[in-house]
């Protein structure tokens, strides 16, 4: 059945392709600028430097300079001189975070990125796929996917103490009880309440069932789950993610609130919704209120939030605000195909739906990449980022500016 | 950027070595790529302008590319980059199964061409990721690794992907018979 499956797949799809001719509109180059048009490129270590190999040297020799200027000021008045400006905002994320790797879970440094400790795949026929994180930045739940097919995803408990002398001691893993709903057939998103005490999770059921949140007691395996329920009008828990990251739900600090979005109508617009999880009832329509964003001038080229795309949004942990990372097309184009424009981190009012800062563009996303939120100061103020081009990259948004932090580009995803 | 036709060139291929280098590039990936894109999105319009931005993504980025080895690579990463930023827009507006059936010439021909309709429209039905799991494996026989790598995926969640995905499909198709 399932190799009779495959050959359907294959020929179906040759099918599909052998509808396209086989000769190629022409090919519309844009405009170089000079500088770029050099002509006798010598890649390798020992050719002249690329454009951007000199702007790393131009730039670690200035950071060298202010560096040397920095000390020498310290030292020459190190009573009465006052102290340096932060490197980093001070709103700094947590100290710690766990990482997917192509081989591993890893904890490591957010400052250095020193690699703390590491830890394998749980069993020989399950690797880690997401992680999430609680408040405390010592405790989060790694999702290990299943490799054959009887093989069921499972979640995994694990305790972190980088301050023990010996590696063994940095971590502990412990398998959890809860598993995927009966019928789920995959995650959208998971959150790790801050008290490190409930699991919220997306479950998928299929392009026919509703998907429905889920939040587990961790301590007891009991759950709860929502969907909508009465909905007229399209309206699908979870929307379409990244391929390799699962925070699509956020807790607020005080655990009452979830946060995620869901896509509305026939042009399935997404909007955010805030779930209060002590609500009695089943039903995420009446157990949650909707935040309707609302357009600002000059913000996403006069374009409402609701028509651009949204590969990441999270609730503030004050619970105060809404973080979008919103991709326009040029020039508000409906079509599908149009180029977007770089991706735009606003902060929205949870209350009133209004614009409150523009938080920053990622310069990792700048035209088809994207920028995964993936962590919050308590009011937003100061923003974690991952962009996804050319490799992955992270960093910190404050006030408009960006500080990279130590990355790897075998880092899939992360949590903090 | 859209191509319309008859519409004339920003920049004449040939005027530099790049622009050379990148239009033989073209001349010779294009339309595999396109069709790669086409299967992905059901969009011929939306495929060749994925097509036609990841090869201007190319040309001016040119001097960054150290590898000229991996260049068809770099470009096919690009497409299926750009595919899925297409996905991503279109999930937020009305998301449409443009595929169509081809026209059959044949009587006998019209049930297989039915059939494989059938299989692909359960495929637009499917989640952005799984759909792009099936056409990587069953469209470019990509292995699980070149696939992880190109999806950003571990090796063993792009097989449960593709399981979860078959399952799906394999649902769907027995539901319409």
């Amino acid at each position: 059945m399932t190799q009779q499956l495959d050959d359907r797949l294959r020929a179906a799809f040759q099918e599909k392709a052998a509808q396209i001719p086989a000769v190629a509109p022409p090919l519309a180059l844009p405009a170089r600028s000079r500088r770029a048009m050099r002509p006798d490129r010598t890649p390798g270590l020992g050719g002249p430097l690329t454009s951007g190999q000199r702007k790393l040297v131009a730039g670690l020799a200035a950071a060298i300079a202010i560096a040397v200027v920095a000390v020498l000021t310290v030292v020459a008045s190190a009573p009465s001189a006052p102290p340096p400006p932060p490197a980093v905002p001070a709103a700094n994320p947590p100290p710690y975070y766990v990482a997917v790797t192509r081989t591993a879970a890893v904890v490591r440094a957010t400052r250095t990125g020193t690699v703390i400790a590491s830890i394998r795949d749980p069993h020989p026929d399950a690797e880690f796929a997401g992680v999430t994180g609680a408040a405390d930045d010592r405790t989060f739940v790694l999702l290990a996917t299943g490799i054959s097919s009887s093989a069921a995803d499972r979640f995994y408990l694990l305790r972190i103490d980088p301050a023990a002398r010996l590696a063994a001691n940095r971590t502990r893993l412990t398998p959890l009880g809860v598993r995927l709903p009966r019928g789920s057939t995959g995650l959208l998103g998971m959150a790790l309440s801050p008290d490190g005490r409930s699991l919220a999770i997306v479950a998928f059921y299929g392009p026919v069932t509703a998907n429905r949140l889920v939040i587990y007691d961790l301590a007891t395996g009991a759950s709860r789950s929502w969907a909508n329920r009465g909905c007229q009008d399209h309206c699908v828990i979870g929307q379409g993610v990244p391929a390799n990251d699962l925070n699509t739900i956020s807790w607020t600090a005080d655990g009452r609130q979830l946060g995620y979005v869901e896509l509305t109508g026939a042009a399935r617009h997404p909007q955010f919704r805030l779930l209060s999880v002590n609500a009695p009832g089943d039903n995420a329509l009446a157990d949650s209120r909707p935040v309707t964003l609302r357009a600002a001038p000059g913000v996403l080229q006069g374009m409402a939030p609701r028509d651009t795309f949204w590969p990441s949004s999270l609730i503030t942990p004050d619970g105060r605000s809404i973080i979008v990372d919103a991709q326009t097309p040029v020039g508000g184009s409906d079509q599908g195909s149009a180029p977007t424009r770089p991706a735009q981190l606003l902060r929205y009012s949870a209350r009133t739906g209004a614009l409150q800062a523009v938080v920053g563009i990622p310069p990792a996303t700048a035209g088809l990449g994207l920028a995964q939120v993936m962590w919050s100061s308590l009011d937003g103020s100061t923003i974690l980022a991952i962009g996804f081009r050319d490799g992955n990259s992270a960093g910190l948004l404050h006030d408009g500016r960006y500080t990279p932090i130590p990355w790897s580009a075998d880092l899939l995803t992360a949590a903090w | 950027m859209a191509w319309q036709p008859g519409r004339p060139t920003t920049q004449p291929a040939g005027s530099d070595t790049a622009a050379a280098a990148v239009t033989e590039l073209y001349e010779q990936t294009a339309v595999s790529l396109i069709r790669l894109a086409y299967v992905i999105l059901s969009d011929r319009q939306a495929a060749e302008d994925v097509v036609q931005d990841a090869f201007c993504s190319l040309y001016r980025r040119w001097d960054r590319l150290a590898d000229t080895e991996t260049l068809a690579q770099y470009v096919r990463t690009s497409v299926i980059n750009g595919c899925r930023s297409v996905l991503r827009r279109r999930s937020v507006r009305n998301r449409k199964v443009i595929y169509e059936l081809p026209s059959a010439s044949a009587e006998a021909a019209v049930l297989g061409h039915e059939e494989r309709g059938d299989v692909i429209r359960a495929v637009d039905r499917l989640p952005d990721r799984q759909r792009e799991a099936l056409v990587l494996r069953f469209y470019l026989d990509l292995s699980d690794v070149e696939i992880s790598r190109l999806m950003n995926i571990r090796p063993a969640t792009v097989r449960s992907t593709i399981h979860r995905a078959l399952e799906a499909v394999g649902a769907m198709l027995r539901e319409e018979s």
